[in-house]
């Protein structure tokens, strides 16, 4: 599959096989009547349940991925005293230490930006259609186990 | 015959790796768990296929929502992603 992007005037969206990049998200959000900016980034680990992880691979649907992507930030927009998103997920080979996923928001104050980057994270683990396949360094691979997606009302 | 395409992803890769067509009486009116039956009397592998949802490429498919002939969908797993 290729890079997925949706790009807006309040929300930017990535799906990328390349370097996720920090700069870009901070560059987007950043907004001069926002006096806030979180952001979150999660890394590859390289333990789970007391296995040593060596990488992981993300499954994506490119799709549908992206939308259910755009139906988050526009949710997040739509609900929240938020002025711009940035949601950037990678895919494919992840080694230890790779960024797999950005999210940035900002608002005009702190509050509503902590809350908001937090709740977001867990709609998208929640919600999205995205599969995280670990290799260990003394089994094969293993699926995690996730979030139902019959129950997602998002 | 009706004929439903399906797309795995996640661990249901791990009972099939490509795309399969599915082929249903074209008098029946299909719905997801209709799927997912003829899915674990080929798989035997409830746990897994009971605990998807199915898609377009565009929106997750609700479960009383027809399937039409010569659809093409997506199998859908529990996410973890982040």
């Amino acid at each position: 599959m290729e890079d997925q992007s949706i790009i807006q005037e309040n929300y930017k969206l990535i799906l990328s096989n390349k370097k996720l990049d920090i700069q870009d998200a901070f560059n987007f959000v950043q907004s001069p009547d926002c006096g806030a900016t979180d952001i979150f980034i999660g890394t590859v680990r390289n333990n789970n349940e007391n296995q040593e992880v060596t990488s992981l691979s993300y499954d994506v649907h490119p799709t549908l991925t992206m939308a259910q992507l755009e139906k988050l930030a526009k949710s997040v927009l739509d609900k929240e005293d938020i002025v711009k998103i940035y949601l950037s997920h990678a895919y494919g080979l992840q080694n230890i230490g790779d960024i797999s996923v950005i999210i940035a928001v900002s608002s005009a104050h702190s509050p509503e930006s902590f809350d908001v980057c937090k709740r977001t994270l867990k709609e998208l683990k929640q919600h999205i259609p995205i599969w995280k396949n670990e290799t260990y360094k003394d089994n094969p691979t293993k699926w995690l186990n996730g979030a139902d997606l019959n129950e997602s009302k998002m | 015959m009706q004929k439903i395409t399906i797309n795995p992803f996640g661990s249901v890769r791990e009972l099939f790796n490509d795309p399969i067509s599915l082929e249903f009486p074209l008098e029946q009116s299909l719905k997801a768990q209709d799927i997912k039956d003829k899915l674990i009397s080929i798989y035997a592998n409830d746990v897994i296929i009971n605990s998807c949802a199915f898609s377009t490429d565009e929106d997750l498919i609700l479960d009383d929502t027809i399937i039409e002939n010569n659809t093409n969908i997506s199998i859908l797993p529990p996410v973890c992603g982040g």
